[in-house]
């Protein structure tokens, strides 16, 4: 369990570190910044809001409405912000503090107790498809989190089963059929419905995927509304 | 030691040249970054907003940054289908015409580039000049119109794709034969029609042969049997594989006399066929392939056995000395694993 904890921590690491050398380029006044900052930061949204960080997905959209309007630098207090999501983060990265250090970046505008959304984990290592399934399930009510290699998707689903998975079969560390199968034999989380998203559509993969347990097989290219609308029928959004 | 000077000099002024101009190079090149960077930054969430379904009041975009925009926007037309595409094409297609002029570029990199991205953001607006470009000087562009053109919405683009096959013969043929099966269902009768025909180049039927077997088109296993008559060795083995996906006994008078072909991976392909196809009295004329010259033929011969039921005879055989006994240890092996 250490080990799963650790990996989960590994990537929290790696996150953080872009965080904030994103910060760094906007204190200089980067206006590329933004979109790495909301970007990170909806990552990081989505793989720990089991520790403790409700409201990031708003700060996250206060930025991308920000590049939108063409605003070269965020304010000052959005910094501020994204400057204690980045401490806080750190300090979970850590490893000792855990979830009651971070309380301090809740944000405000968002009531602590929400009512409970269905959580999607996806793991595929193309950010472009990342950039899709995120857009596209988070409008339809979802919590996603992403991952890029099949190491830390499995730790994050151990620590904190989610509801749904979407997975690549081409991924670095372990492939999704050896991920799916990994999920297919732990009793946490036998029963999570998988979809598999893959450019590999060959009878013989597809079957292999149903073989494995997955729920459903998506091919790419691939229409963010359907695959929204199979996530639907396989756990309705709250 | 004085003779020597206006070359040392020539030396260095050469050298200071060459490093100016490396600077300069690389100074345009990150300036090209950084302004692509800011145009992905600025367009990047708006094209996800617009492929979303939101109703976007996007501003114009600038001419200057046009190809910036198409870039990014290529790069997620490439991952999507659908609505979802319909909806990001229909918001950059106004732009699309600004990568025309780069398909007569002296660069073929630049002409690829955009015959590629025209593909996937207009092909419906900007067909016609991507078929114009199959003919491009360099066979890379060319192959690049052809991908973006084997698309199942447009199977009538399928007959000028095959009529430039032969100019691939660089790629592997299983590449071309996979991007042909691309178009799907739309294509058979323009493939049928080119396998059939003996004036089409032997390679270029080769590779239909193997979109036909992709797409499992049963229709062709008469074709494919015709086609054996030919001299080209790729074309039979092509052939042979597209009988043994979706022939049936029907072809195995065809596949016989291939046993004996002068080549031995056209002999060893049919002895496969035939383990599919056959009737049990094909069992010697295959067997016949085990005291051949070639170790392949004879291995895929034991295998063809196995296939028909021979297991005994290979067990028998397997116990003496010689190509025949190793092949046949090998298939009674194989079948342990």
């Amino acid at each position: 369990m250490s080990d799963m904890r650790e990996s989960f921590l590994s990537s929290l690491r790696f996150r953080t570190k872009a965080l904030e050398m994103a910060l760094a380029t906007l204190d200089k006044g980067g206006e590329d910044a933004l979109v790495s900052i909301a970007r990170v930061v909806q990552q990081l949204d989505g793989s720990s809001v089991e520790y403790g960080f409700p409201g990031i997905s708003t700060c996250a959209r206060a930025v991308l409405d920000a590049s939108d309007e063409d605003i070269p630098i965020a304010t000052q207090e959005l910094v501020d912000y994204l400057k204690s999501v980045s401490r806080a983060a750190a300090a979970v990265s850590e490893g000792g503090t855990g979830v009651e250090d971070v309380a301090i970046v809740e944000s405000p505008d968002v009531p602590a107790e929400e009512s409970r959304t269905v959580s999607v984990l996806h793991v595929d290592n193309d950010d472009v498809v990342a950039t899709l399934v995120a857009d596209r399930l988070s409008r339809d009510g979802f919590a996603l989190s992403h991952f890029s290699d099949g190491e830390s998707a499995l730790a994050e689903a151990l620590l904190n089963p989610p509801d749904l998975v979407i997975l690549d079969v081409k991924i670095p560390k372990m492939d999704g059929f050896e991920l799916l199968a990994h999920l297919r034999s732990s009793p946490k989380l036998a029963e999570v419905p998988v979809i598999v998203l893959s450019s590999m559509g060959s009878e013989r993969d597809v079957v292999r995927g149903f073989d494995l347990g997955a729920n459903d097989y998506v091919l790419k290219p691939f229409s963010p509304s359907e695959l929204s609308a199979r996530v639907q029928r396989l756990v309705p959004a709250s | 030691m004085i003779g020597l000077f206006p070359t040392v000099v020539a030396v260095i002024v050469f050298n200071v040249v060459l490093a100016m101009l490396v600077v300069a190079l690389r100074l345009r090149s990150d300036r090209r970054e950084r302004s692509f960077r800011q145009v992905e930054a600025r367009w990047d969430p708006l094209l996800v907003r617009v492929i979303g379904g939101e109703d976007v009041s996007a501003p114009t975009i600038r001419p200057d940054e046009a190809r910036h925009v198409l870039v990014v926007a290529g790069a997620y037309a490439r991952c999507l289908r659908g609505s979802d595409l319909d909806r990001l094409q229909a918001f950059v297609e106004p732009y699309a015409r600004t990568l025309l002029p780069e398909l007569r570029s002296r660069s073929a990199e630049k002409r690829a580039t955009a015959a590629e991205l025209l593909g996937v953001l207009a092909l419906h607006k900007c067909s016609r000049y991507i078929v114009e470009t199959l003919d491009d000087p360099s066979p890379r562009v060319s192959l690049v119109a052809a991908r973006a053109l084997s698309r199942p919405e447009y199977p009538e683009h399928t007959a000028a794709v095959l009529d430039r096959v032969h100019r691939y013969s660089h790629w592997s043929p299983s590449l071309i034969s996979s991007m042909l099966a691309l178009v799907g269902s739309g294509a058979m009768e323009d493939l049928r029609s080119y396998l059939a025909d003996p004036d089409r180049p032997s390679r270029g039927r080769a590779v239909v042969a193997g979109t036909l077997r992709l797409l499992r088109d049963a229709r062709s296993a008469p074709i494919a049997a015709a086609a054996l008559d030919s001299d080209n060795p790729d074309l039979v083995v092509s052939s042979l594989r597209l009988i043994s996906a979706v022939g049936s006994s029907q072809q195995a008078e065809s596949v016989r006399p291939m046993l004996e072909h002068d080549v031995f991976f056209v002999r060893a392909e049919a002895a496969s066929v035939l383990s599919k196809i056959g009737d049990p009295w094909d069992v010697d004329a295959v067997a016949n392939l085990l005291h051949g010259d070639s170790p392949w033929a004879a291995l895929r011969s034991a295998k063809a056995l196995m296939a028909l039921g021979e297991r005994q005879m290979l067990e028998d055989l397997s116990r003496g000395h010689g190509l025949a006994s190793e092949s046949a240890r090998e298939a009674l092996q194989v079948e342990l694993v």
